[in-house]
Order: C-alpha cells, then structure tokens, then sequence
C-alpha cells in the first residue's frame, strides 16, 4: 500500500497557470541563444517527483494544454508534458526527490525528454521530418537554462521555507 | 550677617573686582541656566513642532505628491523614447500599407520551439488566415490561426514557414524557407548572378503582393557539382527577436 502526500492540487494548478501564462509573456523576452528556461516543466517534475504519477499526469494535462493554446501548437505539449510527469512519477519511486541538485538535473533531462516527444507528436501531425535534430541544440540549451533555474529556485526555496516538508511519500508493505 | 555681606559686596564693587561670593553663586548657576535653558529650548521647540505639524503634513503630502507626478511623468517619458523606434516602424509601414492594420505583439511561443508571435486583432478587426505581417522594415511573416480578438503569425524564420521570393536586381525567383534563425533562399536558378548584399522581395503570393522586403542576401552558398540551382541564406530585414507593433495586410481580393 502507498500512501501519497504532496502539494496540494489546485493551489499547484493555480501557480503552474500563471507560469504558462508567464512562459508566454515574460520568459521569451529572456531568451538565450534562442532557448528559454521551461518553467512549466520545473513546475510538473517537481510536483510529479513528489506527488507521483498519476497527481503529475493531472498537472500536466492542463498545463500542456495551455502551452498549446498560447503557442498555437496541435496538442504536442500536452502529450509531452504528461508523458513526462508519467515518467518523472513513476522514477521517483526510485529515488530521494530532497535537495536541490538531483531535482534540477531531472528538470534538465525532463527538458530533453520533452521536446523530443513534442517533436515526434509534430512530426505526426504533418510537420517535416528532421525537426528534433534542427532543434537539438537550443534544446540542450534550454534543459541546462532550466536546470540552472530549478537549481536556483530550490536552494532559495531550501533557504526561505523552513517549515517544508522533506519526507512526503511513505512506503508501507 | 547680611549687613556684612553686603558691605563686602560694595566695597568688591567699588574697588571694581567681582567678589567670591559673586564668582562662585554666577558659576554654579550658569550650568542650571545651561540645563533650563536647553530644558526650555528643548519644550519651545517641541511646542513649535506640535504647532507646525499641521502644516508639515500638508507640504510633506504636497512634494509626495509633486515627486509621484514627477516620476510618472519622468516613467511616460522614458516609455515614449524607448517607443521611438517602433513608432517610426510602425509609421514606416502604415504609409506603405494604408489599409493594413495595426496590431501590438502580446505573446510568444511558450517553449520558443516554434517561431510564433501572438497579436491582438483578430476576426473582429478583419484578420484573416494567411493575411501578411509586416513591420516598417520589412515582412515578419503570415497569419496561421484566427480567434475573434487575437491571432498568431508564424514568422518567416519559422522551418516551416516558406513564402514565394524574388531577388530584387535581376528578377530571379525562388522561395523564402525559414531555417530557425534566418531564411534560405532556396531554387535561385543557376544563371542567377546573386550577389551579397542584394535584396530580396516577396513574390507575387497568397499572403503578400509583390515587392514587399524580406532581407538582404548574406550568404551565398557554394553550388555542388550537377546541382540544378542555388541557395543563399538571406538576413531578414525585420528584427524579429523584438517585435512590438506590427501591420496586419488585409487578404487581396
């Protein structure tokens, strides 16, 4: 039996909105070398990281979706973005999701994991072949500017939240 | 008692000397005059405070008021400089395009994957699907999708953007693909004497009428043995990376 206690839904919902919103708006004016930090993704992977699977799926979803509506793409994100939280929930079964480094590197990996689905999901609505290569380096560009965001927001988070839980899944057999 | 005193006191005084007695009761009231006297100061300064307060407030409030009217009008300033050289875009544009229609830049790609810029007109200001966008320097791309109050438009850049073009000095045609991060002239016929630097114009299309700059030819790449025609990857002449407001060409009827 596994008992799951994370972050409550819908105040996560509410802020991982406002990121989208915020990708949409304010982070493409930051761009570096033409990537950008993917802020939804640091939202789903920790929130799937600690809520699990099937808790980061129900983020994902939206949050996918509204990347889709804001960038005009046929469902891409949604598909990548849950696949990610499916995948991120299920490994962190395997591991400590406490600390900050470990977690910035899964942003960074879930970034790459990310863009090749949205890529492949393109690529089977009709766009040419060969995008995710095209893509390839402004997405290791963006997996390192979101792991080093990741990093960033846990420590200060790490600094400021005392009160945070640091043990939320309990294991019972 | 007294009367001695007193005759001391006088003949101190008449011999012009100040006496001890004198000396030592002026001494020690100095500093209790020193110590009223600041007490004193101290409570008419207060009372002038207390007295003044009324209208300390009001001129505090009045250069509060005098600095927040300066800042905002310091903030619109600064707002209308930064704006010059959109404006001058913009007006660059709408004189060419008199029925175009103007249209402020209120998004972009989430991810930045793709080369998409959301506007704020849509299909009630009269946008339409592959309407032309353009800035006062050139094309920055073509509309992709219609909602009542806003649009996207898929630059040029964009790899799956691809626009009829024309190389502007010799007429030779070819089509606009968006490689990402510029535009690659591709099937320039061979006899084509391209040069760096020439300009490059669209073609007589769906999105755009004829003439309207794309870019400058940057580069032109080296023919390979056999090959039919050339490529040449074109600087556009827009500055995408900073769009603001841009000018929406109505469909051609």
């Amino acid at each position: 039996m596994e008992i799951t206690v994370g972050p409550a839904y819908w105040p996560v919902l509410g802020w991982t909105s406002l990121l989208a919103f915020a990708q949409t708006v304010v982070v493409p004016l930051l761009a570096f070398r033409g990537a950008v930090p993917s802020l939804v993704t640091i939202a789903v992977v920790l929130y799937a990281s600690r809520a699990g699977a099937r808790h980061g799926a129900m983020l994902a979803l939206p949050a996918g979706l509204l990347e889709d509506i804001f960038g005009g793409t046929g469902g891409g994100w949604t598909i990548a973005t849950t696949v990610v939280a499916l995948l991120v929930g299920g490994f962190s079964r395997r591991m400590f999701a406490d600390g900050a480094f470990v977690p910035a590197v899964l942003c960074g990996l879930a970034v790459l994991v990310r863009d090749a689905i949205f890529w492949s999901v393109m690529r089977i609505e009709g766009f040419p072949p060969g995008f995710a290569l095209v893509h390839a380096h402004t997405s290791l560009w963006r997996a390192l500017l979101t792991a080093l965001v990741a990093f960033a927001w846990l420590v200060v988070r790490g600094r400021l939240v005392t009160d945070k839980t640091t043990i939320e899944r309990y294991g019972y057999t | 008692m007294a009367a001695l005193i007193a005759l001391l006191q006088l003949d101190f005084a008449r011999a012009g000397r100040t006496s001890p007695l004198t000396v030592t009761v002026t001494s020690v009231t100095a500093y209790l005059q020193l110590a009223a006297a600041f007490v004193v100061d101290g409570v008419r300064g207060g009372i002038d405070t207390v007295k003044r307060t009324p209208g300390l407030a009001a001129e505090n409030g009045r250069l509060r008021a005098d600095n927040a009217a300066l800042r905002k009008q310091n903030d619109e300033l600064q707002e209308r400089v930064a704006r010059v050289p959109a404006a001058q875009d913009l007006a660059a544009a709408k004189l060419a395009h008199p029925d175009g229609i103007e249209a402020t830049v209120i998004g972009y790609d989430p991810e930045a994957a793709t080369h998409v810029v959301t506007i704020d007109r849509g299909a009630v200001n009269g946008v339409h699907r592959d309407d032309g966008v353009v800035t006062g320097r050139g094309v920055v791309g073509r509309v992709i999708e219609v909602a009542p109050l806003s649009s996207k438009v898929l630059l040029v850049t964009d790899a799956t953007s691809k626009l009829p073009a024309v190389v502007q000095h010799g007429r030779w045609w070819a089509i606009a693909v968006g490689t990402a991060t510029r535009v690659k002239l591709q099937y320039v016929s061979q006899d084509a004497k391209i040069r760096v630097g020439d300009r490059v114009v669209t073609g007589e299309g769906r999105s755009f009428r004829a003439g309207v700059l794309i870019g400058r030819i940057k580069q032109i790449e080296p023919v390979s043995a056999g090959a039919l025609d050339q490529t040449a990857i074109v600087q556009p002449a827009a500055d995408l990376t900073a769009l603001s407001r841009v000018v929406v060409l109505p469909q051609k009827i």
